[in-house]
């Protein structure tokens, strides 16, 4: 072994066995600084002969790359090996929790989604929407609707009424979304196809009945218009709404002074279970009220009926939502517990169309 | 409406299932409520008889008694008292299903013994109202047999809805008529007796002179030397079957006649009668027991009925207690007359009183059946009481005109689309009554006063021939809309709506009415919005902002365990009555911590809500829905149920309101059970007012120059509001200044100074350093001037 060989491995294996930057700096130093061992040697190449430096000279040169190599490498890891360290002493508990934004907890109440449902299927087939006060006079509420005050039906509808106040008109709350049929047709000219959603009152309380709900209306009235446009309109919204295609609708007979002929809205159903199944079964469950429009009520909106006929319809909006999203007891709707609004709220992205579908 | 199958049978000849029968009543309009069918309810019950009976080791009030079932016997145990050695009863073994309550009878050890079946009350049964002590049937019944059999039940209870407009279904031979129509039996006529009467007549008198008159037909006759009596078993039985209780005879045939043929009749007893009987008005201060026992005092509009010193009944509605039929009477007064539908409800409703004639009377009940019906009363009155007719009065003022309609038979396709033949239409018409001449002129019968137009005939045609028979018929679009469906104000709504949930909040709906206390507290309160009828006091005034019901929402979540919450409600608020008074409103509260980036208990920390979190939530809703920064102003003022320093306004440049925002005042913070509380309200009618009508879009402004910035530091009085800055900063030079940041606020005792920063965007060129320093100068001027304070040194 020459000397510059074993030179060479005496260096390498002290830059091996350094551990940090200082004492590699310190080897650097000591070896190829200006006064260090091989700049040393360099310098005394001067005092050999021309063969032997030459010779000499060359392996010094490469002595001297090895070693600046090996310093650099050495650098490199060393680096490396204090930033892991740092990394290391840098480390956070990931498993802390965070809280999803906010934003996700807010919710549309089932019966605003409903509601929004339904307007999309009625705007579909080409109904407006037409809305009315919450307060109401007796003269849309009833008489307009062909319900005269002595009226047995007048006791039917549980009607809270408002304090007087030096007024000859006496007001209540309205118990029906049907005064809108009225208020909107003495304000235009026929054709009329529109729906009125709303909130309606009456004076009941109990298990499937709360003083306040929420009813939506249909009216279509043109020259032509009858029954078996009714039944399939009826017959085409709860396909669309419940998305099934098997509906089944019944027609019975009924009364309600505002129509005439005037029936309720019964589709098929299955009890037998412990959840409702619309669209099966052998039970029949009602949904709506409807019929043609009574003459007296286009009378007193200054419509001929001698001229003029159509339909109008009701339905529950807040059972309709129970049926859909199968929520059990209506009293629940209105007492906003955030556990119950959290569980059957709809997400505010979730905007009912029909092209997507009403359903999420 | 009840009656029995066997019942109608008398009426309407028909070997139709009961099924069928059922099937068709709702079918027609008399929609069936419970069919309750006995055999099948009481096949399992058997007769019994107690062999004998011994008290139970461990309770005193019960005892076992040894039954007698037929193939065997078995211990029972019973706490009847009636429960004794011989007593043939009614047994239930284990499994069956006790009618009244619809439970299922188990095998169960009651104090410490087995006890297998039991032994029931009729009421428990279904079989009458007497719940004391178990049943006592007739000790020939043969023990172990079924009592179906045994006691022939094996009728069907049949109740079924009757709507207003329906009087003539109010009693079962109407019911037979509807059903006969519709194709299911055969009406069996009502048979007319004639009787033979003697000429007494009782005088009788009718102060009313007109047809609609509380009262416009007064008849009656006497019937003398009858004998009251316990009514037959066949009477009493079909009043139980019907859940009405036997009194006696006479009233029993009254009662019965009221359901039989929907024909309310009286009896007087004759004795108690002075002189002349007859209706008339009331006079003021009149009182009347009546037959439920209470006092009723009159005013001068109540038709009654009367004799020549005193006030005997309620005209329609209810007889008196004085003269009522008695176990002793023996000559009586039967009354027979018509009472007007209005009248008859409106005294009905001002006296409160409910009962089976005031039902019919206000309904409308057949004119033309007055005679017949107190002929038929005579009849079974003679039948089962004896005594003998005198002959009848009558005043008829109303004297009945049938009504006639002119009918165009193509109306029925015109209005349900039904194709039906004009001989059907024809047949229906006349097998329900009518008489429909050659040239369908249609003459109404005397029972139907509901009928009066050509819509009510065709309504009687497709209900008889079936509603489900009407086809479906496409209702297409002829014109698909060039518009929006929905109005600007609807789509707001719907955006507000998904806006503010968008913030994290929960939507509700609550009741529209609040207490009179929290109406008065939050703006409301006039007598004018008080309910007079509410359901609760608690639910007594109209509320006038949506927030006073949300913050009592809050309130009952932060009770059950969840105080840190955000909930908000879109709906109406009330000022006064009619469309003006009612406005829509988005009101939303934050509770505890309920902040948009985390809340409740958290290793980051977490921060109580302030005022700035609503101010934000407004904020972005009204950006949501493109209103203009610079046509709104903030004002420090809000509404007096929000904490006068920490709330403000938003106004439109008018003055007009469109929101208020801030903490809650501390008042309602300690009351509730809030740590801290701040609320919203956005009023919608004023956006709408608001909103820019869209034009069309430009395209953006985009400069290349890179906009330039600059701080200013301003010390002012703690007064001045931030607001005033930052709007004195933007005028000094509108053009180029493009925002104005607040980036920090130092509060000291009396003022405070506060920093911005301007950026201003070069468009054209770059502006010079003295272009830049005349900008600077014109702020520091404008900002000076408009607070009074000074640029930081």
């Amino acid at each position: 072994m020459t000397y510059s060989e074993t030179l060479e491995k005496e260096i390498l294996k002290k830059i091996s066995v350094t551990e940090n930057q200082d004492s590699l700096e310190e080897i650097r130093i000591a070896e190829l600084g200006k006064k260090g061992k091989i700049s040393l040697l360099m310098k005394d190449l001067s005092k050999l002969s021309p063969e032997d430096r030459k010779e000499q000279g060359s392996k010094l040169n490469i002595l001297k790359k090895n070693i600046s190599d090996a310093i650099s490498l050495k650098k490199i890891e060393l680096a490396n090996i204090e930033l892991e360290k740092q990394l290391l002493e840098e480390k956070i508990d990931v498993t802390l929790p965070v809280q999803v934004n906010q934003s996700k907890f807010g919710k549309i109440h089932p019966v605003s989604q409903v509601l929004d449902e339904i307007s999309e299927i009625f705007g579909s087939l080409g109904y407006k929407i037409s809305e009315g006060p919450d307060i109401e006079t007796e003269h849309y509420n009833f008489n307009t609707l062909n319900i005269p005050d002595s009226h047995p039906a007048r006791q039917m509808h549980d009607t809270f009424y408002l304090n007087n106040d030096n007024t000859e008109e006496k007001y209540v709350l309205r118990t029906h979304t049907s005064p809108v049929q009225v208020r909107t047709m003495e304000k235009g000219k026929p054709p009329f196809k529109f729906i009125s959603p709303g909130r309606t009152y009456r004076c009941d309380s109990d298990q499937t009945h709360t003083p306040m709900f929420h009813q939506i209306e249909g009216l279509v009235v043109d020259e032509k218009t009858h029954l078996g446009h009714l039944k399939w309109t009826l017959e085409t919204f709860f396909k669309s709404f419940f998305e099934l295609d098997n509906i089944e609708i019944q027609l019975r007979p009924s009364y309600f002074p505002f129509t005439e002929p005037s029936l309720e809205v019964d589709v098929l159903c299955d009890r037998s279970g412990s959840v409702l199944k619309i669209g099966e079964g052998s039970d029949w469950l009602e949904v709506a009220g409807a019929g043609m429009v009574h003459p007296e009520v286009l009378r007193s909106s200054n419509i001929d009926p001698s001229k003029y006929q159509g339909f109008a319809f009701g339905l529950g909006v807040d059972r309709l939502a129970q049926l859909k999203y199968g929520i059990p007891d209506l009293r629940t709707f209105f007492n906003g517990d955030i556990r119950w609004l959290s569980h059957y709220g709809f997400s505010f992205l979730d905007l009912p169309t029909l092209s997507r579908g009403l359903k999420k | 409406m009840k009656f029995t199958l066997s019942w109608l049978k008398e009426y309407l000849k028909t070997d139709k299932d009961i099924n069928t029968i059922l099937e068709t009543l709702t079918n027609i309009g008399l929609e069936v409520e419970e069919a309750f069918d006995q055999y099948s309810v009481y096949k399992d019950f058997k007769v019994a008889k107690i062999i004998s009976t011994k008290e139970h080791p461990n309770a005193d009030r019960l005892q076992l008694c040894l039954v007698d079932i037929g193939e065997e016997k078995i211990e029972v145990i019973c706490g009847a008292k009636n429960a004794r050695e011989g007593l043939t009863t009614i047994y239930a073994p284990v499994g069956s299903i006790i009618p009244d309550s619809g439970f299922k009878l188990k095998k169960a050890k009651i104090r410490g013994i087995e006890s297998s079946g039991m032994l029931c009350s009729k009421k428990e049964l279904r079989l009458g109202e007497d719940s004391e002590g178990i049943a006592e049937i007739s000790d020939n019944l043969k023990s172990g047999k079924s009592i179906a059999d045994e006691l022939n039940l094996n009728d069907t209870q049949i109740e079924i809805a009757i709507t207003p407009n329906r009087p003539d279904c109010l009693g079962v031979y109407g019911i037979a008529r509807d059903l006969a129509a519709a194709g299911v039996g055969e009406l069996v006529n009502r048979d007319k007796k004639e009787i033979s009467v003697s000429e007494e007549k009782f005088p009788i008198f009718l102060d009313y002179k007109n047809q609609d008159d509380a009262c416009s037909i007064f008849s009656g006759r006497i019937i003398k030397n009858v004998k009251n009596i316990k009514s037959p078993e066949w009477l009493v039985n079909k009043l139980e079957s019907i859940g009405l209780r036997s009194v006696n005879c006479l009233v029993d045939i009254t009662n019965f006649i009221n359901f039989d043929q929907g024909r309310p009749l009286h009896v007087y007893d004759l004795k108690k009668i002075s002189k002349k009987i007859g209706a008339r008005s009331s006079k003021k201060g009149e009182e009347i027991q009546a037959l439920d026992g209470k006092n009723y005092k009159l005013d001068n509009e109540i038709c009654v009925i009367a004799d020549d010193e005193k006030v005997l009944g309620i005209g329609g509605i209810m007889g008196g207690e004085f003269s009522g039929s008695s176990m002793n009477t023996n000559e009586i007064f039967l009354e027979s007359a018509y009472f007007d539908p209005v009248k008859t409800a409106i005294t009905g409703r001002k006296l409160n009183i409910m009962s089976d004639s005031r039902y019919r009377f206000e309904r409308g009940i057949d004119p033309e059946y007055i005679l017949e019906g107190l002929e038929y009363a005579t009849n079974l009155i003679i039948e089962l009481c004896g005594g003998s007719a005198g002959e009848i009065s009558v005043i008829d003022n109303r004297k009945f005109v049938s009504k006639k309609i002119n009918f165009k038979p193509e109306l029925v396709r015109e209005m349900t689309g039904l194709e039906i033949e004009n001989k059907i239409t024809n047949k229906i018409l006349t097998s329900l009554g009518f008489k429909v001449s050659k040239d369908w002129k249609i003459t109404v019968p005397s029972w139907r006063p509901d009928i009066s137009i050509s819509e009510d005939i065709v309504e009687e045609v497709v209900r008889i021939y079936g509603l489900n028979n009407i086809k479906s018929e496409p209702l297409f679009n002829k014109h698909q809309p060039s518009k929006s469906i929905l109005t600007d104000e609807q789509k707001n709504l719907r955006l507000v709506r998904r806006a503010v949930a968008s913030r994290g909040l929960l939507e509700t709906i609550s009741y529209s009415f609040i207490n009179e206390e929290d109406a008065k507290n939050y703006g409301g309160g006039k007598s004018s919005l008080k309910i007079i009828n509410p359901i609760s006091e608690e639910l007594s005034d109209m509320r006038p902002t949506p927030l006073a019901s949300i913050i009592n929402i809050a309130d009952e979540n932060s009770k059950r365990g969840y105080g840190d919450l955000g909930i908000f409600e879109l709906g109406p608020g009330f000022s006064g009555k009619g469309e003006d008074g009612q406005i829509l409103i988005a009101s939303g509260i934050r509770t505890g911590t309920y902040k948009l980036e985390r809340f409740g208990k958290d290793w980051q920390g977490s921060k109580k809500v302030n005022v700035f979190d609503v101010k934000k939530d407004v904020a972005s809703v009204l950006e949501e829905i493109g209103i203009n920064n610079q046509k709104i102003k903030i004002k420090n003022s809000a509404p007096k149920f929000y904490h006068p320093g920490r709330s403000g306004q938003i106004l439109t440049e008018k003055g007009d309101i469109i929101a208020n925002f801030g903490e809650l005042h501390p008042k309602i913070i300690k009351e509730k059970d809030f740590n801290i509380a701040v609320g919203f309200e956005i009023f919608l009618d004023c956006i709408n007012l608001l909103k820019e009508k869209k034009s069309i879009q430009t395209a953006p402004e985009i400069y290349n120059l890179q906009p330039v910035r600059r701080d200013f530091s301003f010390v002012v009085n703690n007064e001045v509001s931030a607001q005033t800055i930052i709007e004195a900063a933007m005028k000094s030079n509108n053009k180029l200044i493009q925002s104005v940041k607040i980036f920090d606020q130092f509060l000291n005792d009396k003022d405070k100074s506060i920093a911005i920063e301007i950026t201003i965007q070069q468009t054209d060129r770059t502006l010079t350093d003295s272009e830049l320093e005349d900008i600077s100068l014109k702020v520091i001027n404008s900002v000076e001037s408009a607070t009074k304070g000074k640029l930081r040194s």
